[in-house]
This record gives C-alpha cells, structure tokens and sequence, in this order.
C-alpha cells in the first residue's frame, strides 16, 4: 500500500481548514502501521479517504498497486476495493446493523463477494472466449482498466475460486452447493477466527457486550478477505482488559493471515502492542516516520515526546500545581 | 407448525399491549367482515322496502332499516368495504410517493435532503380537505378526486416521520461499513435502512390510515366523495341525518364504526412504531397496589412483571 501527497482541505471561510496536509507513507503486505496523534490531527479524515468515504483534495492512493484515489465507478470496482482494504470503526455499538445477527452480517459479505467473483469469472471467461475467436480490439481496453481481471490474485485466493472451473451458463453462485458448502465453512471459520461462540453469533447487536461486537465488526472485515485492514480507534471503546483480548486477538490474525493493519490510535501502548512503524501526525502534517521502537523509545521531536509523556506507567504522579 | 403459530400470536400480544391488542383484533374483524361481506351480511345493502322504513332492531333487521327500508346492518357490512377502500389507496399512494423520496433525500443529504424536506413542509401547510374541496371542485364528486388530493396531503403526512428516521440510519457507522464492503445504494436503503426504520414507517401508515378514513367518511357526509347509493359509513351518516332527533341508530351505528376504527389504527399505529403508554403512570399505581400488601408478594410481583 502506498500513499503519497494525500490532502485534505474542508471548505470554509478562509481558504478553508487543512485537516491533512501531504501525508505519504508506505505500508509492505503483511506490515502494521500506527499512526498517532491527539484528537484533530487528522487520523480519522486520512482513514476516510483511504476507504472512499471522503474524498481526497489532493495526493494518491493506492493498494496492491491499483489506485483508489478518485471514486470507485460501479460495483464491480467498488466490490474489488473492497477485497483490498476494510475498517474497523470506533464506536461497536452503532457499527452494527441492529436487525442484524453476527451470524447473517458476516454471512451477506461472503455472499456479496462470492456472487462478485463468480460474476467476475464468468465476465472474465466470456471475454477469454471472444478474443480466443478473434481478436476484438474493444476487449483489450475494458479489461485493462476494469478490476475484474482474472489474474487478480485477491480473487483467486477465495474459497470460491472453483467457479473458475464452472460452466459460463451456470446462473448464481447460490445455486451451486459447493460453494454454498465453502460459503458456510468460511463462515464458520471466521466466527471462529475472532472467537465468538455459536451462541454469540445467533444473537443480535443489542445482546452482545462492546467487545464482542467489535469480534464481529472484525470478523465482517475479514469476510471481504482484504489486503489491509483499517482500525480506527478500534479498540479505544473498550475497557481495558477487553482491549488486551482484542489486541492479542489482531496480533493472532495477522501471524495467521498475513493481513496488514494501519492501525489509528491516540494510545501508544496500544500502538507498541501491534504495530512495526508507525507515523506522528500533528495538525495533518507528519512530525515523525519510522521503525515503532524508535519513534517510541527514543523520539525525536518534543510533540512525541509528549504524547509519550501523557501516557500513565506504573510509578507515574499527576503533576504537581 | 402449530406452537409455532401461537408463540407469534403470544410474541404479537406482547408487544402490542393489551390496547393494541384488542384494537388489533377489532380491525382484523372489521376486515374479515369487508372481505367476506357477502357472506356476512344478512341481507342485500341496497334492497328497498317502503313498508319496512324507520323499522327498529328486530329479527329480521338487526339493527333496523333507514328511510328507504334498507337493512342497517347490511349497509354497515357493505360499507366496510368502500370505507376502507378509500384510506387504502391514499395510504399505498402516499407511501408509494413518500417513501423513495424520504429514502432518496436522507442517503444524499446536503441539498437534495433540503430540497426535498422544504417540499414536504410546504405541502404538510395544505390542508388535506381542502385540496379535496378543490379536487372535487375541478372533477366533479366522487372517490377517486378526493382520494387523489388526500394522497398528496398525506405524503408529507408519513414521508416527514420517514426522513427523520432514515437520516438517523443514514449517519450511522454500520452503513459506512456496507458502503465499504462495496454494497450499492439500493441495497443498503432497501435491505438495512429500510428494514430498521419498518416499525416506524408501518406504525405512520395505520395512523395516516385512521386519519385518511375519518376525511373521506366527512367528504362522503358532505356528499363529496362516495355517492349516495353506494353503501358506506359516510354516506349512511348523512343519509339520515335529518331524523337524528327521534331516529337516532342509523346515524349512530356508522358514526361509532368509524370512531372505532380511527381509535384503533391510531393506538395500534403508535404501538408498532415503538411508543409505549406512558410507563409512570402504570408504575405508580403498582407501587400503591403492592405498598399495601405483604413484602413477599412485592417480590413476586417484581418477578413476574
């Protein structure tokens, strides 16, 4: 994942408020980045430009080498976004449909994707065959620029990639009981995967604990099997010992998945736990970029070395007035 | 199968209260009765006899006859049928209308949510029986004018309730996190927006329904709506409006229909959309009940309740 220049500048009286000014940074697959910075210096507008939620004033994204730094256009593009990066939010109990059981929200994104990859496969397949009867020069383009090719490797990694195989007639993924069957598997999988018990997953949102409704908020990003996982303040609701749970939970996922976090958090010791680099964001702008340990243990600039400050230790006083 | 179907009905009653469960019943009879209406009545609603005018509640008429000797009973029966007919298609066009719109405004926010409330609030300043008035003026009497006019008055009616209710969905994270997994526009409203705000549009529906049946039943009265052959509640109030005084069930029968209905779609209505009766009232008085009894018993009455 790769990030250059990105700017963002609300409108408003005043040549407007420049919430992030070029923030670049670089994040290899399977890597954990942190950044931190106090209430307002950004974190969260970078995490809504990244998912497409707000959109970029200036600069460039991109994952796995496709860029997503202007909005997607339809919904195969938007699906394959999806598969390339997927966010946690902060708040667990509004990050939920409440009509929803764990169970059926993870379930509607296997689904989702499933019934994309199929399509992607069959739209893929169709034009194997016209430009294996000849050479139609209309073909070449469209699938240069869409994202359903074939060869994408987040596609064919999916449980469902068997479709490839399928006949192109064949008219839904539902109808075919073995990818009904790898659906219900993965599904089981990934409940398991964030630890929630059978009895958990039946419920709805309102009988679930703060924590547990983070598990399924993660278990639903993964169900897209993205590349990069966004955790916004992911665990900043949650009491302490829940937010260990979670936390060793993340650290779990991703020696199993190879999955990469950006991980966005006012709290360092949180950031410590899960994160190899990590980037200090003051007013939008980067103050600091670098390996976790040193910008924690030993930082550079004095806006670090206060935040580190404001973290409560053992042994640590209010200061005196 | 069948403890499945009773434990709905027990989960149903539960919910409703024991109010909204009798106003509940009371409409699924008043509409069992327009839909089996031949079956139901005892006589055809529009055979006349002279020689039975004014006749009071007997064997053969069970409520009595008008001043054309037509069986009361029978008419009631009948008139269910154009009686409800009318708040149905007013209700279906104003949600049909209402409701996309509502949806539409509360996903795009910004100006097109502006645009489309300060519509709303302009049409929600027109009084429904008047734009009525005007339809018939322009048309001419009869069902379908007035239905057309109160249908544009009630969209705002429902459409406003909508809004507000799907622009909460809206703002929550859980659609930004649809939004992300690359679900459409459509889905998210249809599949999750929509179905969470369900009670609340359902519970506006069957107020508006209450509402829209009490208009069409006074511009029947005024003879501006259905016309006077037909049977309906309406009609039959105005029928015999004149002999109130010494005559009065032929008046009275139709008059309490149409209140029961209204009463009952309003509590049910509020019920579906999640009001409760006010809790402290209910509370209070068990407090004063248990203070007088024995400390054991306001334990179990904690339990039980």
């Amino acid at each position: 994942m790769s990030v250059r220049d990105l700017t963002k500048i609300f409108p408003g009286r005043g040549g407007g408020h420049k919430a992030v000014d070029a923030v670049s940074f670089e994040l290899e697959p399977g890597g954990a980045l942190g950044i931190v910075g106090e209430s307002g210096s950004g974190k969260t507008t970078i995490a809504r430009m990244l998912i497409g939620l707000e959109s970029a004033t200036a600069g460039s994204m991109s994952v796995l080498g496709r860029d997503r730094s202007r909005p997607a256009r339809g919904a195969a593009e938007r699906r394959a976004r999806a598969r390339e990066l997927q966010i946690v939010f902060q708040d667990p109990y509004t990050s939920l449909d409440p009509s929803q059981s764990a169970r059926a929200a993870v379930d509607e994104v296997l689904r989702h994707h499933a019934a994309g990859a199929a399509r992607a496969a069959r739209a893929d397949a169709s034009t194997r065959s016209r430009s294996r009867s000849g050479p139609d020069p209309r073909s070449a383009p469209t699938k240069a620029t869409g994202p359903t090719s074939g060869s994408d490797p987040a596609i064919d990694t999916r449980p469902d990639a068997d479709s490839n195989t399928r006949p192109v007639t064949s008219p839904s993924t539902n109808a075919d009981p073995r990818d009904a069957r790898a659906r219900q598997t993965r599904l089981e999988e990934l409940l398991d995967q964030v630890g929630l018990t059978e009895r958990q997953s039946h419920a709805r949102p309102r009988d679930l604990s703060g924590g547990q409704r983070q598990r399924v908020a993660i278990a639903r990003a993964l169900a897209a099997d993205p590349a990069v996982l966004i955790l916004d303040e992911a665990v900043s609701a949650l009491d302490v010992s829940i937010q260990a749970q979670i936390l060793n939970l993340l650290v779990d996922i991703r020696a199993r998945t190879g999955i990469a976090y950006i991980l966005i958090s006012h709290d360092l010791a949180v950031v410590r736990q899960l994160c190899d680099s990590a980037l200090v964001l003051r007013s939008g702008r980067v103050i600091e970029q670098g390996s976790c340990a040193d910008i924690l243990d030993n930082p550079a600039e004095d806006y670090t070395r206060a935040l580190r400050a404001a973290v409560p230790v053992p042994g640590w006083r209010p200061p005196q007035h | 199968m069948r403890i499945h179907i009773l434990g709905r009905i027990a989960r149903a009653r539960a919910s409703l209260g024991p109010a909204g469960t009798v106003a509940a019943v009371f409409l699924l009879l008043v509409l069992l009765m327009a839909v089996l209406a031949p079956l139901v009545a005892p006589q055809d609603p529009n055979l006349q006899s002279l020689l039975d005018a004014y006749s009071g509640p007997s064997g053969a008429h069970l409520l009595g006859t008008d001043g054309l000797g037509r069986d009361i009973a029978s008419r009631l029966v009948y008139g269910s049928r154009t009686s409800l007919l009318g708040p149905t298609l007013v209700v279906a066009v104003a949600l049909g209308v209402g409701v996309p719109l509502a949806l539409l405004a509360a996903w795009y926010g910004g100006w097109v949510n502006a645009v489309v409330a300060r519509v709303f609030d302009l049409v929600y300043a027109l009084p429904g029986l008047l734009l009525a008035v005007l339809a018939v003026a322009l048309f001419g009497p009869g069902l379908m004018p007035a239905v057309v006019a109160l249908s544009i008055a009630y969209i705002p009616f429902l459409a406003r309730i909508v809004l507000a209710a799907a622009r909460q969905q809206r703002v929550s994270p859980y659609v930004d996190a649809l939004a992300v997994q690359g679900f459409g526009v459509v889905r998210i409203t249809v599949r999750h927006i929509l179905r969470n705000i369900g009670p609340v549009v359902l519970g506006q529906a069957a107020i508006a329904f209450g509402y829209a049946l009490l208009d069409l039943a006074s511009l029947s009265y005024l003879g501006l709506a259905v016309q006077a052959p037909t049977a309906d509640w309406g009609v039959m109030v105005s029928d015999s409006n004149a002999l109130l005084q010494g005559y009065w069930l032929p008046v009275l029968a139709p008059g309490v229909l149409i209140v029961c209905c209204v009463l009952s779609l309003t509590v049910l209505g509020a019920r579906i959309s999640g009001e409760r009766p006010q809790p402290y009232l209910r509370t209070r008085r068990r407090a004063r009940t248990t203070a007088r009894t024995q400390p054991a018993a306001v334990d179990q009455n904690g339990a039980a309740a």
